[in-house]
């Protein structure tokens, strides 16, 4: 993770200063821990082939950096309004049809992994 | 009943007793049962449920008591969107047995019309996807060419109307899943503004750009589905309270004078666009011209950033919605005996498919710390470039046309191991996402191989009634073909 950082930062300066395009680079290291952030266990067959398409795809959305936008806002909402909220109140209880869609569901309840 | 193909037609021989809601609902029932193991649209048939609803729509309409154009109507529902007592799986193993504990708020406005629920279509795992090849469950094909694609996410959904599988279908789209599988099908398919029909009850892809869309054969079957579904709903914080028109009664209107502009940035020569795409809009175009309409060339001129900026957003936010899927709460456990962290990851490892693991590590990759402002920020400070361009093309024209996809449906496998192929096939359709504006795509012709090819018009905000009753009148003049496949 540590590397890919150094990397990606070396690369915006590089970029910057020389205008040079570097094809963007991510370490098994990066990917294994991305995998780990995102609670996927995957094979190192998949993590292979999901680190080079992840290459591709970045190396894809540099174009993003062709514009200059120090001075945009990032979007907030695309459509300007004011979000809409409704009264705190319970309307439907679903209650025991929807703890039924879980495999641990016991006497009512959801069994899970032991913690303590 | 064997002239019955569309919704509209469908509509009016209910009104005129010429068929009943049950003779509708077993004919689309039995063409499930006979051809539908071939194409592969549906993942469940309510047979039970809908000929129950079918018979109560016949027994409303005997004592006038009908709830109007959709009353008694089958219609097919992507599996994204949940009907209480029906699986919802998104078309994934990780929800495999789920059984939806609630109807979505366009279902129970369906239901409130007496539109007859039929079915769950198949589509890609959670959205994600352009051919209908993501489906943990099925391939579905095209079928109006077997070895073809019919497009995605909402692959069942338009293969459905393509093959006479329901009058009437919902999808949901991101990036596209509605007007691209539309196109590939040759049917109809519009994705309404961002905020017009509800998201309650609809499985979150992209929270920021998603929107369930309609399917038909004509425009006018599309109108009249959305003006069902559409509306405010006070359990979706996104939806907005504007009055929804009637949209069928705003079809047939001149259109002389309406402005319609090209994006001349969608003509560069780096714009992959299949020849016989191309040709197929400019005879579009004459088309809208000899109807009295006014043409320019406008432009977009961050638009060719779309797609880099859309996977950079819909990654980032399907990383934070897929979250939920734990092993906990939902569908079947791996791994339970190796503590919670053990069973989180071996679940959500072994049941998410191939493509929703690549985006779900791309999204968390972007909201890293190290890469967010870099990514992230940058992709929603080009998102705010594009709505920019929108606005001021709207200031000139009142609608935009372009090609819906640049090509025609491909082959089935040709992409699905090229991701960044897969994601630039949807050039066309997610500006409108990002935009959060209406856009439908209809039928404009077919290429040499006789596949359909799709015209798209794009609307400012809540204006769909305008580029409906545009696509209707285009529909009129170009007289396409597009009967269901036999």
């Amino acid at each position: 993770m540590l590397l890919s950082a150094v990397y990606i930062y070396f690369y915006c300066i590089v970029n910057i200063i020389y205008d040079i395009k570097l094809p963007m680079q991510i370490s098994m290291d990066c990917i294994e821990k991305i995998a780990n952030l995102a609670m996927l266990a995957l094979s190192k067959t998949e993590l292979e082939t999901y680190k080079k398409d992840l290459e591709n795809i970045l190396n894809y959305v540099k174009v993003l950096e062709s514009v200059d936008t120090s001075k945009v806002e990032p979007i907030r909402c695309v459509i300007p309004i004011e979000l809409n909220e409704r009264v705190d109140e319970v309307h439907e209880k679903i209650g025991e049809s929807s703890l039924r869609n879980s495999a641990g569901f016991e006497n009512n309840l959801i069994k899970v992994p032991k913690i303590i | 009943m064997n002239n019955i193909n569309t919704l509209t037609q469908a509509s009016i021989a209910l009104k005129f007793g010429k068929t009943t809601s049950v003779e509708l609902t077993q004919k689309c029932i039995q063409r499930i049962e006979s051809i539908d193991e071939n194409i592969g649209c549906y993942l469940c048939v309510d047979k039970i449920g809908a000929m129950k609803q079918a018979i109560d729509s016949d027994a409303r309409r005997k004592f006038n008591q009908s709830l109007g154009e959709l009353d008694g109507i089958p219609i097919g529902i992507k599996d994204m969107i949940s009907c209480k007592g029906l699986p919802l799986n998104a078309s994934s193993k990780i929800l495999q047995d789920y059984l939806a504990s609630y109807d979505a708020t366009v279902i129970r406005n369906l239901r409130s019309k007496g539109a007859v629920i039929i079915g769950k279509l198949n589509q890609d795992e959670f959205g994600m996807g352009s051919s209908g090849e993501n489906s943990a469950y099925k391939i579905c094909k095209n079928p109006v060419n077997l070895s073809r694609t019919p497009g995605g996410s909402s692959s069942g959904s338009a293969a459905a109307i393509a093959a006479n599988l329901a009058f009437g279908t919902l999808g949901t789209d991101t990036g596209g899943s509605v007007r691209q599988p539309a196109a590939f099908t040759g049917t109809v398919g519009i994705k309404p503004t961002y905020g017009r029909v509800s998201r309650f009850g609809v499985i979150a892809f992209a929270s920021s750009l998603d929107q369930v869309g309609v399917f038909g054969h004509k425009v006018e079957d599309a109108a009249t589905l959305l003006s069902g579904i559409a509306g405010y709903d006070e359990q979706d914080s996104t939806s907005i309270k504007i009055s929804v028109p009637n949209y069928n009664l705003t079809l047939n209107r001149d259109i002389k004078g309406v402005r319609i502009g090209i994006p001349k940035e969608y003509l560069n020569k780096d714009v992959a666009l299949d020849p016989e795409v191309k040709t197929c809009v400019e005879n579009a175009i004459s088309r809208l011209r000899t109807l009295g309409a006014k043409v320019y060339f406008i432009s977009l001129p961050h638009v060719h950033l779309s797609v880099a900026a859309y996977h950079i957003i819909s990654t980032a936010e399907a990383s934070s919605n897929l979250a939920r899927y734990d092993g906990i709460r939902y569908g079947p456990r791996i791994g339970f005996e190796g503590g919670f962290k053990n069973l989180y990851k071996e679940t959500r490892g072994k049941l998410f498919g191939a493509e929703v693991k690549r985006r779900i590590l791309l999204g968390t990759f972007v909201l890293s710390a190290s890469c967010y402002d870099s990514y992230y920020i940058k992709a929603q400070k080009i998102r705010s470039l594009i709505v920019d361009d929108f606005r001021n093309a709207f200031t000139l024209v009142d609608a935009i046309i372009c090609p819906t996809v640049p090509s025609v449906a491909y082959p089935l496998g040709e992409r699905i191991n090229d991701p960044l192929k897969m994601y630039l096939g949807d050039i066309f359709t997610i500006p409108a996402n990002l935009a959060g504006l209406p856009g439908i795509s209809i039928p404009g012709g077919f290429s040499k191989e006789n596949l359909p090819i799709g015209i798209q018009l794009i609307g400012r905000p809540f204006e769909e009634s305008n580029i409906l009753n545009i696509a209707h009148m285009l529909e009129k003049i170009l007289k396409i073909n597009n009967e269901p496949v036999k």
